[in-house]
């Protein structure tokens, strides 16, 4: 035994030891701290770590996280923390964490020394892949540049009705001209019709003629009659026929005037969309929508939307980045192969399976703070490993009174991200609500109660938020005294108005953001208002559709005409040739009848003569018998 | 220098100074780091124990020296003697099993190839290594040391001018 090594040896072990239980707990705690100022981008602060070994486990005093928008104050600050470590899975290079519990944690504390630390440079954004954020600034832009006019000078001002309105655009104008167009073109065919009709009018001469040069008194022998009864049936059949074809085409020719007529008629689907087109060109309210949400409303919601959408779009980018870089590789002489056999279970590099969560915010700051409690589970590097999306689960009130919930999910188990947020929250006093409008519209809404109810569904790329409130035991506020009458009155019907309830949603799933806005506030406040402005709207209102309805009268009447003129013209020259035909037709009928009864007449005469002569010779017989018997 | 100083201060220990035993233990110590890839777990015991017990750290510090270059030839038959251990005897993979999921596994590194294959070689040598260390100490002794210093070699290298200069700086500030 080598015992001066062992002195030797055990000396600078012990020194070792002393030196590193004296100020592990420092370094540990200066490299908690810089992991999560990078991560922050803020200071972040933790007071008396301390490492205990058995168990593996860490402990602090107090942890707080500047807020990288307002370094005068924290994200969050708590009290003691415990945290214990997976021993067995510690010398594997892995931090899996069972438990850790994290008690009075304090939301937007005041800190007294500023939490900035010099920012990275942001890597440049893609401009072909915008975020959500981005995504909604675009959105809130075009909102409010579609927001109606509801300034009644304004509105007054920018109406100037023959300037906004192209006639040809109309659906109804282009509707006449096609039916015109088709009218005309209908008259080409009737005009080939006619003519093909007329062509017929020599057959129907010929036929005349033929008939006419029948003299019946010049029959002496009834097979010459015989033969012209054949010969003016084969002319009959022949005007039948003309008259047949003709009977079609007039037929047709009536069926399509009538179609043609009938397609004129404008449905009021067409109608609708013409008075639809210029009250939006117009920009005149329409107040029976939501049309005065989203200009009372409008810019708050969209500006709390914009801020939240913030949050939302760093979490969802935010929680894959934790995936660790691959640990330096040094080269060995030879490397050898690792052969791996069945194992309990896999484990991340990083896994806190369960944070117990106590806190809220600071109630010296505010009365009415809020203090909460939940869990969150399954913070990792590495969802796939263990199988268990990111889940949070808070309760809590406000104020001791309010009930809050907040629940989300983070879920990179698959390959496609989707992340769930829920969130209620009821009787909850707003405080003022800042509308921001400097127009005779109300600049904000004051002592409202709100119940909320939130749900936001981001799958990979797409969104889809809604939010339900219910506004309760408001006032309205205006910035501004009235200007007029009018304006006096709108004001005590918005006064009038002490609850609503409000829908947002705001949703990408067919690729693009949008947004609607749902609320019985526009019902509620739009059956007031119309009755002060809405004549005044109205007015505007016939006045577009009065001038919509003369350029279709005029159309109509433009296409009627040419309607008129042509039916006129083509049923005239029908009738014409009808009448030609008829006359042919009684005629040849006439000269048959007359030739059957010139027939009939000889055949009566021929019979007499037959029966004369037959009697004369029977009684002749009998004379010369009666000689001859007397004798 | 250094390593004149070692083959020196070897070829010395060999002619007298420790026990046989003592030389033999420390180079057939050194051989099962030298064979060894790795720092691993079992590697820090061995030192632990090179360094405890009284055997010749010289000697050790030869047999690791040596080893190691010997490894970098055996690395491929030390990687298919491993993978032969751990994947082909079967009655072994529940023992393997369940050290891969004992706690202080990883700091063993047991199941690379490398790692079992050179140090299951070196346990092996261990004996022959310690046994025929100690003969040739003991023949070193006897009779071979005399002929050795015959060897031209042997007096071109203790004749050497840089040499005789650092024995005496050597010995001037008392390091030997």
């Amino acid at each position: 035994m080598r015992k001066k090594f062992v002195y030797f040896a055990l000396i600078p072990a012990i020194i070792l030891s002393v030196v590193v239980y004296l100020f592990i707990d420092r370094w540990i705690e200066s490299g908690m701290e810089a992991a999560g100022e990078a991560a922050v981008g803020a200071k972040v602060e933790i007071d008396h770590l301390r490492l205990t070994i058995n168990p593996i486990a860490i402990e602090f005093a107090r942890l707080q996280v500047a807020n990288p928008n307002d370094v005068w104050k924290n994200i969050f600050e708590t009290g003691k923390v415990r945290f214990s470590l997976n021993f067995g899975q510690l010398l594997r290079g892995k931090y899996i964490v069972e438990t850790m519990e994290m008690n009075d944690v304090v939301i937007g504390t005041k800190r007294t020394t500023s939490g900035f630390i010099p920012k990275k440079p942001e890597p440049p954004k893609d401009p072909n892949n915008p975020g959500m954020a981005d995504q909604m600034k675009t959105l809130v832009a075009s909102k409010m540049n579609d927001a109606p006019i509801f300034d009644l000078n304004i509105l007054r001002k920018q109406f100037k009705i023959d300037s906004l309105l192209n006639y040809q655009n109309l659906k109804s104008v282009q509707h006449f001209d096609t039916v015109k167009a088709q009218v005309l073109e209908a008259s080409k065919q009737w005009d080939q019709t006619i003519a093909d009709v007329e062509k017929s009018k020599q057959q129907l001469a010929d036929a005349e003629a033929t008939v006419r040069s029948i003299n019946v008194n010049n029959i002496q022998k009834i097979d010459d009659a015989l033969a012209l009864i054949d010969k003016v049936d084969k002319t009959y059949k022949t005007v039948k026929d003309l008259n047949t074809t003709f009977v079609t085409r007039r037929t047709a020719i009536t069926g399509n005037v009538n179609t043609l007529y009938a397609s004129a008629a404008l449905a009021p689907s067409i109608l609708q969309s013409d008075y639809d087109g210029v009250m939006s060109l117009a920009k005149i309210p329409d107040l029976s929508t939501s049309g005065l949400t989203r200009l009372l409303l409008g810019r708050k919601i969209f500006a709390e939307a914009d801020k939240y959408m913030g949050w939302v779009d760093q979490v969802r980018t935010a929680i894959p980045k934790y995936f660790p870089k691959p640990d330096i590789e040094y080269p060995v002489r030879f490397k050898g192969q690792d052969i791996q056999f069945p194992v309990d279970r896999a484990y991340p590099k990083f896994w806190i399976k369960n944070i117990a969560l106590s806190g809220g915010e600071d109630k010296k700051q505010d009365p009415e703070y809020i203090y909460g409690k939940g869990q969150v589970k399954n913070i990792t590097n590495n969802q796939k490993i263990t199988g268990s999306p990111l889940t949070i689960a808070l309760k809590g009130t406000k104020g001791g009174t309010h009930a809050i919930t907040f629940d989300a999910m983070f879920d990179r188990t698959t390959d496609v991200s989707h992340d769930l947020y829920q969130a209620t929250l009821s009787g909850m006093p707003s405080g003022d609500f800042v509308i921001g409008q400097k127009d005779f519209l109300p600049g904000k809404i004051t002592n409202m109660t709100t119940d909320l109810a939130l749900k936001v569904d981001v799958p990979g790329s797409g969104f889809d938020g809604v939010v339900g409130a219910d506004f309760k035991n408001m006032s309205l506020v205006f910035d501004t005294l009235s200007r007029n009458d009018v304006e006096r009155i709108v004001r005590s019907i918005l006064e009038s108005v002490h609850g609503f309830h409000l829908d947002v949603r705001f949703w990408n799933t067919g690729g693009k953001l949008d947004v609607a806005l749902a609320t019985d506030l526009d019902t509620q406040i739009a059956n007031r208002t119309k009755q002060v402005i809405g004549e005044e709207v109205a007015k505007l209102e016939r006045e577009v559709r009065a001038k919509v309805d003369a350029k279709i009268a005029e159309k109509r009447k433009e296409f009627e005409a040419i309607f008129d003129q042509k039916k006129k013209e083509v049923e005239g020259r029908i009738k014409a040739y009808e009448t030609v035909v008829n006359d042919k037709l009684a005629m040849v009928e006439a000269k048959k009848k007359e030739l059957q009864d010139r027939v009939e007449a000889e055949k009566n005469k021929q019979i007499n003569d037959a029966k004369n002569k037959v009697e004369g010779e029977a009684r002749k017989k009998l004379d010369e018998l009666k000689k001859n018997l007397f004798k | 220098m250094f390593w004149l100083k070692f083959i020196t201060n070897f070829i010395k220990i060999l002619r007298e100074g420790q026990t046989p035993k003592q030389i033999a233990g420390g180079f057939a110590l050194g051989a099962i780091l030298g064979l060894s890839p790795h720092m691993t777990l079992q590697n820090l015991i061995i030192w632990a124990i090179l360094l405890v017990l009284d055997v010749n750290l010289s000697a050790a510090t030869v047999a690791i020296t040596t080893f190691a270059l010997i490894a970098y030839i055996f690395d491929p038959l030390f990687h298919r003697l491993g993978y032969f251990i751990l994947t082909d005897i079967d009655s072994l993979r529940p023992f393997w099993t369940s050290l891969y999921n004992a706690p202080l596994a990883p700091l063993t590194k047991f199941n690379n190839t490398v790692v079992m294959g050179s140090f299951f070689g070196a346990i092996i040598l261990f004996l022959p290594v310690y046994i025929g260390m100690k003969q040739f100490v003991v023949a070193y002794r006897t009779h071979l040391h005399t002929k050795i210093e015959r060897l031209k070699i042997y007096q071109i290298i203790s004749k050497n001018g840089l040499v005789q200069w650092y024995q005496r700086v050597r010995d001037l500030g008392g390091l030997s």
